[in-house]
């Protein structure tokens, strides 16, 4: 096996004279074209199809993190601009983890999508995703990278639209929110690229942030956290699980746009600028964090449906990896990256346990469902697996990489470790009470979905579930394991798996969250029902209004931005009409009332042409004395 | 000289005599049938003469020839000369004369015998002033012309045609005693009244002995001749007599008379005799500009289509006047270039608007629409015409124009160049007006079963129109013969 | 030589074949249809002919002499032949596409006459080497344009035809007096025998008024959005592939290839292209005629290419030739399918449209792919040419102005996405509606795909450009 894919590899990196990098690519490629192509009713061969694309992308990804590295070149344009693939040990890494993931989802997708309208689609869509992500880690080049990066909205649009073509306002909403941040990411490219002067990435190392530094740093970030969905470009995400169909909420927002904007975030931070630890530029990183945990968190805390909740957490959780990245200290960084992983792994078994309740229920409104526990007993113990790590309880992998946060927020300032733990104790409290209203407590159904109907669902959708909810514990008690793949990426030296070393810190965690319980069953008291908990922070005094408003949107930056660019277009449709109206009108108007002067001053009397001729004759007699 | 060109001569002054005597000889009942054919073989045969004319010249290498002596009134022998120049302009004037007689077959009734008398009448005036080598002689071609103008556009003996006429005839006494004092104190400097002695009286006009009396002879000569040509401001009477003239004689009004009685001897003027006189031609050339930009200004809210027409007359003169009064031979050429452009497309523009009064039996643009349909050739020979007009390449009027404002750069008018050039704007504005107006737009209540007039007019427009085209395509050939004929 | 007769053949079969086509015209409606679009293809045809010897043996060149520094002379330089082909192959769609879209109305003669005419005037332009001829071609493509425009010889169409003529000749005057100062300086119209000279900053200014009108750069744009009017194939050889592409290839062959621009129009052009940009950006955004906002949209994408072009950056220059070609590939589409649409459901008011794609699917997918291309987003050809054109504004080290057009990139997704969801998306308000005929649906879909394409083998249009921007001499 190993033999295979060490042959594989060297295969691939053109150790053999051949170099197949850019099959990461056009495979997946060319498989979506031809699932596309398979006639509709034939689902068993398009899925077929399907999974062994993701199989194929798994397998070649396998390769490439064992060979570590290779490259390759094609020429595309002049000006550097060339199609330049690369593989480091870091890539291997993201490229391994998107394989793993997009396998996991594929086949829960297959199951989840039978018997669905244009699931073709969404298989097509999901593979160019794929392609586009591979192309993304392997890009060695700037423009490749952005070529990429922007090219998943394309995807993004589609899989949105796919959901409900009556209503594309999440997908506009996704495309724009998106689009804003990939440009912005251009103009960082083109900035970084300026100030390095070099589109290859290779050659871009450890810049100074400063002069055009600045512009290419901020600009660059922004694509990257933008990509990674905190805020303020957060807002199409809750939406789109309402549009889109679930599994695409597991790989693309839970899974795969984290992976990728953190693994540029630490490309930027760390391979193109020397970000110094307490900078201005590591503060404004870890506030974008911070802010972004504890906004998000007490968003998610309010949330009655289960994919809205999940959402808001998903936003939450970036905010932690970047805030570790942003300390830019070795901890942070690992500490970001691990919870990177751990992130991915729970938020997408949570979103495929969400995508089971939906599937038996036909809702995942936890007004009209409860206590599903009994009905389904593995979705329920996957969830419990995955909502303990989120949490931070040990020994789940989530609490390791919290608590490396932590610390790294720790030593960065005291405001930030405060938003942190904040963070913490909200997510604790909302998966308690999404825990606690859907699947415990007594059972309910929307209306029409009878009992015997709900069961667990199939197995091709248990065992991605499964092996998530897997991954979250033995990522957790044998943290070794993702931990020595990662702490290379953050140099030499460093070694942070096992228990955390700072035992004050964990004290302080495990009270947060005992605060957390403390507050749940306060709340379950006071209302009675699991759902309603969370009401006495909802309807608290001053929070209440702060909660109103957010719930109508007005905190909205979509909305926000969509509103100032609407006042901008009047001001300039006023500018461009005053434009015309110079011409319609004005021009008119002048030129004509010239000429009607000059129209009325000929009225037919001789008197007047003949007095107008001596008048001439003296001004000539005049100009000819002056000019003589 | 050839024998042949002796003939052509005859062709020239006594072709048109012959006609008129021939009209009024023949019975009065065939006078009326085929008076018109006559008037069409007269402008005919002047535009072969004058290519052959030019073919003979240019065969024996020569630029000019001279004729026998005409009168001798003991003040410099008079005599006919031809040279390229007036070779073009008799080419004009026989294209504009059978355009204006084939225009005359569905315009003018019974009046066709009256207005073949005048027009040739007209002719042989028009085609002296373009043969002549001296002032006196210009005055009496001069005036057999004007008198004839004035009859022809009252021929309808109509309340309007008579005041026009009237008001013409008003200026054009001014004029004439303005000349005839020019004259005599130009007379008083040089003892002759020959371009070629005045020119040469002049060369140090500064110097005589009372320049006062001079200066008051081209100020009085230049006053003459523009009110003839109807430079602004002293063009009152131009637009009203347009107006009110019968549809075939504005087309021959239009086209060429104005042009020879005023633009042509301002061109001879400046060309043979005001050589070194350089505000002679300053004063000019700011008449000039004026009339370009307010001739097109006032043209844009006229409601009438041959008044617009008017007007363009006046701003296009005002473009031929520019490119003579910068002295420079380039100058020059582009002026008689444009004289010759602006034959062609005001002439067509004439025609087109005899043939929208034919078919609707009004020229006011408000009462006319949707044209274009119904009336396809008159409708694009109009736009080619005025595109011409506008100066837009690559018809013929964009080169002459080009030419002229080259030349006021090259001496130095760089304002006065551009604002010339960029005056094309209004050009463009008042025909887009007016094309809007008449041939596009909704049609008309009551136009709906207008149809194409056919015969003599559309034939006419075409023909013009192909001029205007041909002209424009062919130009960098004429380029290469000027070049050839070392004149640019 | 072979290449000369290309190059006569590539100008002269348009110019002149246009004024047969009445006459076929008369013996059958499908004989004019074929030779039109034979015309038309010949001039791409043979400019892709042209494209081998322009590259490997340099260029070929047609010329007579003339007196006055005047001269008749056509030079197929790489620039030309890249310009030629770009518009004759959108041409050449186009004109397809009208077979289907003009059948039902009257004139029709005359319309292939003009559009014929008007891509033969595009061809001698480009290929002329003097500044008259270029200011003769450039007037013919006023008139072909002037008759397009007022096509359907309404009341308010004829007004707007006569605004945009009245504009683009406007301009051109004021360029025109701007060549004959350049003529006072050097005494030629020759741009072979002013290579590498400066102009004066006033010749500049006029010249500049030229070309924005005919470029519809703020502030002489208001004529584009009005020309909407036009038949639809009519505004998309308008606005994407030939008339407004005259201002920028004029400007490029001005400054790019002949005249040294001073250093303050490297500062001032793209500026004026900025306002340009955002104005009518904001513009898209407020208006609700599907036709005017794609105009908009011209307006702005034009700017970039101004960017591209006048930033003095070799980058710039190639991003700016090569977003010529993507801009005219996408927004001819984008206008073809706003004719489908407009042909289907009577309007062009995009609020009462809804829906659409589910009858028009190849329609839909059509605008979307171009849509995507004119917003920048990869893996469309416009995403390349966008990305180089603002990053020669940084390498031209003014960062703001990067800045204020990835704003202005901001809108476009904006705009564009907002009609492609209002017509395409929501709602169904029309049962009737059916798909265009095959000739117009397979036009859009060509012009779609071959925006997609254009991005994935950018390669090969950037190898060109790249060749042409090396060749220039100038960096």
């Amino acid at each position: 096996m190993g033999a295979m894919f060490g042959n594989m590899a060297a295969f691939m990196t053109g150790g053999s004279g051949v170099n197949l990098l850019w099959l990461m690519v056009v495979l997946p490629v060319a498989l979506a074209v031809l699932a596309v192509a398979i006639p509709r009713h034939a689902f068993a061969a398009r899925s077929a199809c399907f999974l062994a694309a993701t199989l194929a992308d798994l397998l070649l990804a396998i390769a490439l993190f064992i060979a570590k590295e290779g490259s390759m070149l094609l020429r595309w344009t002049d000006f550097e601009i060339n199609l330049a693939f690369r593989v480091d040990p870091f890539s291997g890494a993201v490229l391994l983890a998107l394989g793993i993931f997009a396998v996991l989802v594929a086949i829960y997708s297959v199951a989840f999508l039978r018997r669905k309208e244009k699931y073709g689609q969404f298989y097509c869509y999901y593979l160019l995703t794929l392609a586009m992500a591979n192309g993304a880690v392997l890009a060695d080049n700037l423009v490749v990278l952005l070529f990429f990066w922007e090219g998943l909205m394309v995807t993004l649009f589609g899989m949105l639209l796919i959901g409900d073509r009556q209503k594309p306002a999440t997908a506009v909403k996704a495309l724009v929110l998106n689009g804003i941040a990939d440009l912005l990411l251009m103009l960082g490219v083109a900035a970084t690229a300026a100030h390095a002067g070099t589109f290859m990435m290779e050659g871009i190392s450890q810049l100074p942030i400063e002069g055009l530094g600045v512009l290419g740093f901020v600009c660059m970030m922004a694509g990257a956290v933008g990509k990674a969905g905190a805020m303020p470009f957060h807002s199409w995400i809750p939406d789109a699980a309402d549009a889109a169909p679930l599994p695409f909420m597991a790989i693309l927002p839970a899974a795969f746009e984290k992976i990728l904007g953190i693994y540029l975030l630490v490309r930027i931070t760390f391979q193109f600028y020397q970000m110094v630890p307490g900078s201005v530029m590591s503060i404004v990183v870890m506030a974008i964090g911070a802010i972004t945990i504890v906004l998000a968190n007490s968003m998610a805390l309010i949330q009655k449906d289960i994919k809205r909740l999940l959402s808001y957490s998903t936003i939450s959780q970036v905010g932690y990896m970047i805030l570790g990245i942003g300390t830019a200290l070795p901890v942070g960084i690992i500490g970001g990256l691990f919870h990177l992983i751990n992130h991915v792994m729970y938020k997408c078994c949570l979103f495929l346990t969400a995508g089971s309740v939906e599937k038996q229920t036909g809702s995942t409104d936890m007004r009209y469902i409860s206590g599903l526990g009994k009905l389904m007993p593995v979705t329920t113990v996957c969830f419990l697996t995955a909502a303990l790590s989120i949490s931070g309880v040990p020994p789940f992998s989530g609490f390791f990489s919290k608590e490396l946060v932590f610390d790294a927020a720790l030593e960065s300032g005291m405001i930030f470790y405060i938003a942190a733990v904040l963070g913490a104790f909200l997510t604790a409290a909302s998966f308690l009470k999404l825990g606690h209203a859907a699947y415990f407590g007594p059972l309910r159904l929307p209306e029409g979905v009878k009992t015997e109907d709900v069961k667990e669902v199939p197995g091709a959708m248990l065992l991605p579930m499964g092996i998530l909810a897997l991954g979250c514990l033995i990522f957790g008690v044998f943290n070794a394991l993702p931990l020595s793949v990662i702490q290379p990426i953050a140099g030499e030296g460093y070694d942070f798996s096992g228990w955390p070393d700072n035992w004050t810190l964990v004290a302080i965690s495990c009270a947060v969250l005992l605060l957390a319980v403390g507050n749940h069953l306060f709340g379950y008291r006071r209302t009675g029902e699991g759902l309603k908990a969370a009401d006495h922070i909802r309807y608290a005094p001053a929070l209440r209004t702060v909660y109103d408003c957010a719930e109508k949107r007005y905190f909205d930056p979509y909305d926000i931005i969509m509103q100032l660019i609407k006042g901008f277009a009047w001001i300039c449709y006023g500018i461009d009409r005053a434009i015309n109206w110079v011409y319609d009108v004005f021009a008119v108007d002048f030129v004509s009332g010239l000429s009607s002067r000059l129209r009325l001053m000929n009225n037919g009397s001789v008197g007047r042409y003949m007095a107008w001729s001596f008048l001439g004759v003296g001004f000539i007699v005049l100009l000819c004395l002056f000019l003589v | 000289m050839s024998a042949g060109m002796e003939f052509v001569l005859l062709t020239f002054m006594g072709l048109p005599l012959l006609m008129v005597l021939l009209n009024n000889l023949l019975k009065k009942e065939i006078a009326q049938k085929i008076c018109l054919s006559l008037g069409i073989i007269a402008g005919i045969v002047q535009m072969a003469a004058a290519v052959f004319v030019f073919a003979s010249l240019k065969a024996a290498g020569q630029t000019e020839a001279d004729f026998s002596q005409f009168w001798d009134l003991g003040v410099g022998a008079s005599r006919f000369s031809v040279d390229f120049f007036s070779l073009l302009v008799l080419f004009c004037i026989g294209m504009v004369i059978t355009a204006g007689f084939l225009t005359a077959g569905k315009t003018l009734g019974d009046k066709k015998f009256n207005f073949t008398n005048l027009a040739m009448i007209l002719l042989l005036g028009m085609n002296g002033i373009a043969l002549v080598t001296d002032l006196f002689s210009l005055y009496v071609f001069l005036e057999i012309t004007g008198v004839a103008s004035f009859v022809m556009i009252s021929l309808n003996k109509e309340g309007d045609g008579i005041e026009g006429a009237f008001k013409y005839l008003v200026m054009s006494a001014i004029a004439t005693v303005f000349i005839l004092g020019g004259l005599a104190f130009l007379f008083m400097q040089s003892g002759s009244l020959q371009y070629g002695d005045v020119a040469a009286a002049l060369s140090d006009w500064q110097y005589a002995e009372q320049p006062a009396l001079l200066i008051a002879g081209f100020v009085l000569v230049l006053v003459g001749f523009s009110i003839k040509s109807g430079v602004m401001p002293f063009h009152g009477w131009l637009p009203d007599a347009y107006q009110s003239a019968p549809a075939a004689v504005s087309v021959i009004l239009g086209g060429i008379v104005t042009k020879m009685a005023g633009v042509y001897a301002l061109l001879r003027l400046t060309a043979d005799i005001f050589v070194n006189v350089p505000v002679f031609n300053q004063i000019l050339m700011l008449l000039a500009i004026v009339s370009i930009v307010l001739g097109a200004v006032a043209a844009i809210t006229q409601t009438d289509f041959k008044r617009i027409l008017a007007y363009s007359s006046i701003s296009q003169i005002g473009y031929i006047l520019l490119g003579a009064s910068c002295g420079s031979a380039v100058g020059l050429i582009g002026a008689m270039l444009h004289f010759f452009n602006h034959a062609t497309f005001k002439t067509t523009l004439f025609v087109n608007s005899a043939a929208v009064e034919i078919a609707t039996g009004t020229t006011e643009i408000e009462k006319l629409g949707g044209l274009q349909e119904k009336m396809p050739v008159t409708g694009v020979s109009s736009i080619l015409a005025f595109l011409s007009t506008a100066g837009i390449p690559p018809l013929a009027g964009f080169w002459s124009k080009l030419l002229i404002i080259i030349a006021a750069w090259q001496t130095g008018n760089v304002f006065i160049a551009g604002l010339a050039l960029f005056a094309s704007i209004f050009t463009a504005a008042y025909f887009l007006r007016l094309q809007r107006c008449v041939f596009f737009g909704p049609a008309v209540e009551g136009l709906e079963d207008t149809k194409e007039v056919t015969g003599g007019v559309c034939l006419s427009s075409l023909a013009l129109s192909a001029i205007t085209v041909g002209f424009g395509l062919l130009f960098p050939a004429l380029l290469l013969f000027l070049q050839g004929q070392g004149l640019i | 030589m072979e290449g000369q007769g290309l190059l006569l053949a590539c100008i002269f079969t348009p110019l002149a074949g246009a004024f047969l086509l009445p006459i076929f015209g008369r013996i059958h409606v499908g004989l004019r249809n074929i030779m039109s679009l034979l015309f038309v293809l010949t001039a791409f045809l043979c400019s892709a002919m042209l494209l081998s010897p322009a590259l490997s043996q340099g260029p070929v060149s047609v010329y007579w002499q003339l007196p006055l520094g005047l001269s008749i002379g056509f030079l197929a330089d790489a620039l030309a032949v890249f310009m030629a082909a770009t518009s004759s192959l959108v041409a050449s769609i186009i004109v397809f596409y009208s077979f289907g879209y003009i059948e039902r109305y009257k004139n029709q003669n005359e319309y292939y006459l003009m559009v014929t005419l008007f891509l033969g005037a595009m061809m001698g332009l480009v290929f002329s080497t003097n500044l008259i001829c270029i200011y003769m071609f450039w007037e013919i493509s006023a008139i072909c344009c002037w008759r397009l425009i007022g096509f359907y010889r309404e009341e308010p169409v004829v007004r707007r035809a006569n605004k945009a003529f009245m504009v683009t000749v406007g301009g051109a005057l004021l360029m025109l007096v701007g060549f004959i100062g350049i003529y006072g300086e050097t005494g030629t119209f020759d741009l072979l025998q002013m290579q590498g000279q400066t102009v004066a900053n006033w010749v500049m200014v006029l010249i500049l008024f030229g070309i924005l009108s005919k470029s519809a750069t703020l502030p002489l744009h208001t004529w584009l959005p009005d020309a909407g009017v036009a038949p639809s194939p009519v505004t998309s050889l308008l606005h994407a592939a030939v008339l407004v592409k005259i201002g920028v290839y004029v400007f490029a062959r001005l400054f790019l290839v002949n005249f040294q621009l001073e250093a303050i129009w490297e500062t001032v052009v793209p500026w004026i292209a900025a306002v340009s940009a955002l104005v009518s950006a904001g513009a898209a955004l407020v208006e609700n005629d599907i036709k005017r906002i794609i105009a908009y949209s011209t307006i702005s994408q034009l700017a970039f290419i101004l960017l591209g072009l006048s930033t003095g950056t070799m980058i710039g220059a190639a991003g700016g030739l090569l977003y010529i070609l993507m801009h005219s590939l996408a927004k001819g589409g984008l206008f073809l399918c706003a004719g489908i649409v407009e042909h289907s459901v009577h309007t062009k008011d995009i609020r009462q449209m809804g829906g659409l794609a589910k009858r028009l699917p190849v329609t839909a997918v059509s605008f979307l792919f171009c849509a995507f291309s004119v917003m920048g987003i990869p893996p469309f050809g416009g995403f390349f040419a966008k990305f180089m054109v603002i990053d020669s504004a940084l390498v031209g080290g003014t960062p703001l102005l990067a800045g204020t057009y990835i704003f202005g990139a901001a809108l476009t997704v904006v705009y564009l996405l907002r009609v492609f969801v209002k017509v395409f998306l929501g709602d169904a308000t029309h049962t009737d509606v059916k798909e265009g005929t095959w000739e117009m649906v397979g036009s859009v879909a060509i012009l779609g795909v071959l925006s997609l394409l254009g991005g994935i083998f950018i390669n090969l249009p950037t190898q060109l450009t790249s060749f042409i921007v090396e060749n220039l001499g100038r960096w």
